[in-house]
């Protein structure tokens, strides 16, 4: 029996639902601000409009919702997905204002691509967006990465099990410490630390490149909570290919690989326990699965002979693979120069390293390392059961902070997760498909946008249909949210209409 | 004692490592010879077809957008061949995606652009002829153009944005509206606080 | 992290040890990276 929910039930939502988008008025401030400072008045205008919208829901809904209540599971998984929802909506007010996105479908598609980490957008012109708007669009990507749940936990709530809940239900389960507000901001100490050291760096190196002193101000901030957050959105729509630099490429790529870092490994890391990164499952995985994929990518690209030498070879092979394996999405080819240079087999093992992904608990999405470290190992281990003695009890063990025994509960939730990955991209690949497009490009776009990655073939254009528009934009939102959430929500709706 | 060898040794090598990462390649001086072009490709052209245009020499033209990157003797600048760089200056319309191609020239002709195009400038549209790489072997395999000439066509111009009346007015009633829910939202909650 | 929220000395030191690590871990990636591709221009 379904049963349906009870008006308490929404108050409590509605009132959870209501701080997380008072977070997102907040956030507006800071792109409205630089407006500003850089005289961009009619910006400035678009984001006032958008944060007082954001003001007049979140407090409307408190208003509307009181209740003492602590939020159940159930509650705080509808509410993470609910809010990533309406937080998009109203966050893709000031994309729509400004005048560059074909319409709103478009502005809503880009704000979920950026909230999600992932990098596709349909913008357009994006050569003359304004520095307000693109504050927005990297910093909407950055605080996606930490998470909008966590964003506002920081500031806006006091520690209690619901919102521990509700990270969760964000699709992290990690707790750095016991409280999950002090984790919250743990996870910020290490995002802005990394922001302030990142930042700067960026920014020096595009001065000595070139840039002027506010333009590398700028994009070093800019190109930092792109790479971070494995995101993948630039400043220009040359992506990472403006700055033509080796040096600045391998900073991107320390950047991006430390934002797919699980959070805890972060703050093991952080607090002394170095030894963590050689024998971590989840660095160890990535490490294997990126140098194979980047061992077949490189391989096709020298048998095709682009790159005239090895270094030519490792700049291109090396940054793209693992800009997709992180689901970054920087990217320093064109976008159909997946397709016109570097052929199916290359494609085929970026599609691999998208489809894997990085760390659980951090920006990144994808399968995660994690999963396949513990099937990989699950497999290992009937492999010994079977060679070994009926009566030998075979204990096989993954070093994730602490020695974790891989039993049969933990294989089953990393199996279901990864089905349900498989599953995703394969209907994603199959819309595309239908839609017209070749299989490879289709399969390569949308495993690019189930797994928040971004890199592109040339499929996602403002051109596009519709229905791939909305379907990508679905498969970003159940990828990042780890598909219980999104079904969660899916399930009140449902209980709402058919329950008793 | 071996341990913080070791960790002088690490701090060292990565240092020298980053160093001479960072330390300029040296500049190939330009071709000087005359040379003829043998068409005008779009950069949608040599984006599809980079085999057929690889180490000939190309009339390219376009919009300079973000800003000219001057290294040493030579500076990049990017060429937008989309539809924005042919449109005027007041004419904001959306055509598509942003489309062009890497330009490597030398510092003392990448000087004549004075305007590139961002948010509130429309900027010089720039003719250059040159050597097109699908896959430049000096430029780490980065698809561009090695210009040996290069002359501003048409100079950019600003582009006025205008504040429109009708967005500040719904700006000013929305906050109006956001503040006071903002204030009976604050007094039910120091109200619930003190209740509590 | 004690008690309240403020960074010491001390841990801004121990954070940037770590991220020095974390940049190592980068480094050997892209070592790794770069032998590959060595070895594929040498045999190609």
């Amino acid at each position: 029996m379904i049963i349906q929910p009870r008006r308490d039930d929404h108050l409590v939502i509605g009132k959870y639902t209501g701080k997380v988008i008072v977070g997102v008025g907040l956030l507006m401030a800071v792109p409205l601000a630089l407006s500003l400072v850089l005289g961009e008045w009619s910006v400035a205008l678009d984001f006032v409009i958008s944060s007082a919208a954001c003001f007049i829901c979140g407090f409307g809904l408190q208003l509307l919702c009181r209740t003492e209540r602590d939020l159940g599971w159930g509650h705080a998984l509808v509410v993470a997905a609910g809010s990533w929802l309406i937080a998009t909506l109203l966050g893709a007010l000031p994309h729509s204002l400004s005048g560059h996105e074909g319409s709103y479908l478009d502005a809503v598609f880009d704000v979920m691509s950026g909230y999600t980490t992932t990098g596709l957008y349909l913008i357009q012109d994006l050569d003359h967006v304004s520095n307000g708007l693109n504050m927005w669009r990297h910093l909407l990507t950055y605080a996606g990465g930490q998470g909008i749940i966590v964003v506002a936990l920081t500031f806006l709530f006091r520690g209690s099990p619901g919102a521990y809940r509700l990270y969760v239900g964000e699709g992290k389960d990690e707790r750095l410490l016991p409280n999950v507000v002090q984790t919250a901001r743990a996870i910020w100490i290490v995002s802005l630390g990394y922001l302030a050291v990142g930042g700067l760096v960026l920014a020096a190196m595009g001065w000595a490149l070139g840039q002027t002193p506010l333009r590398a101000f700028l994009h070093g901030v800019w190109v930092f909570m792109g790479a971070w957050s494995t995101g993948g959105f630039a400043p220009q729509s040359y992506n990472t290919m403006w700055f033509h630099s080796l040096a600045y490429e391998l900073v991107t790529v320390a950047i991006f690989v430390a934002g797919s870092f699980n959070f805890a490994l972060h703050w093991a890391v952080w607090s002394g326990n170095r030894k963590e990164l050689r024998r971590n499952l989840e660095t160890v995985s990535f490490a294997v699965t990126l140098s194979l994929t980047v061992l077949v990518a490189t391989v096709a690209l020298s048998r095709l002979g682009i790159y005239p030498d090895a270094v030519n070879l490792f700049r291109k092979a090396f940054y793209q693979l693992a800009s997709g394996h992180t689901t970054t999405g920087f990217s320093t080819i064109y976008s159909r120069a997946f397709v016109v240079q570097w052929g199916p087999l290359a494609m085929l093992a970026t599609t691999v390293a998208m489809a894997i992904g990085a760390s659980a608990c951090s920006t990144a999405g994808g399968i995660k390392g994690m999963r396949v470290g513990v099937i990989t190992a699950g497999f290992v281990a009937d492999i010994r059961r079977m060679i070994s003695p009926e009566s030998a009890l075979i204990r096989q063990r993954v070093h994730h902070l602490r020695d974790i025994l891989v039993d049969s509960p933990l294989l089953r939730s990393a199996l279901t997760v990864t089905v349900a990955y498989l599953t995703l991209y394969g209907l994603v690949a199959i819309v595309g498909a239908a839609c017209g497009y070749d299989f490879l490009q289709a399969a390569f776009e949308g495993v690019s946008a189930a797994s928040n990655t971004g890199l592109s073939c040339g499929v996602t254009a403002p051109a596009m249909p519709v229905v791939l528009k909305v379907v990508y934009t679905l498969a970003m939102w159940l990828g990042r949210l780890e598909f219980m959430s999104v079904l969660a929500l899916a399930g009140y709706a449902y209980a709402m209409v058919r329950g008793r | 004692m071996r341990r913080r060898v070791l960790r002088v040794l690490r701090c060292a090598l990565l240092a020298a490592t980053l160093a001479g990462l960072v330390w300029p390649a040296p500049v190939l001086a330009a071709t000087g010879a005359t040379l003829a072009s043998l068409g005008s490709p779009s950069s949608g052209d040599l984006v599809e077809h980079p085999a057929q245009w690889d180490g000939k020499v190309i009339d390219f033209q376009g919009e300079a957008v973000g800003e000219v990157m001057r290294r040493g003797d030579s500076a990049w600048l990017h060429l937008n061949d989309d539809a924005y760089s042919r449109k005027a200056a007041d004419d904001i319309a959306l055509a598509g995606y942003n489309a062009g191609q890497a330009v490597w020239a030398p510092s003392e002709l990448a000087a004549q652009v004075k305007i590139c195009g961002d948010y509130s400038h429309r900027g010089d549209l720039v003719h250059v002829v040159g050597i097109f790489h699908a896959a430049c072997p000096e430029h780490g395999g980065d698809m561009d153009i090695h210009a040996v000439k290069l002359e501003v066509v048409l100079p950019g111009s600003p582009i006025a944005r205008a504040v429109s009346g009708v967005r500040a007015a719904a700006a000013a009633a929305l906050s109006l509206v956001a503040a006071g829910l903002w204030l009976l939202w604050r007094r039910r909650h120091r109200a619930r606080g003190r209740a509590a | 992290m004690k008690g309240g929220y403020s960074v010491t000395l001390r841990d801004l030191r121990r954070y940037a040890a770590g991220m020095l690590g974390e940049a190592c871990y980068v480094l050997v990636l892209a070592a790794v990276g770069l032998a590959i591709a060595v070895v594929a221009a040498l045999l190609s």
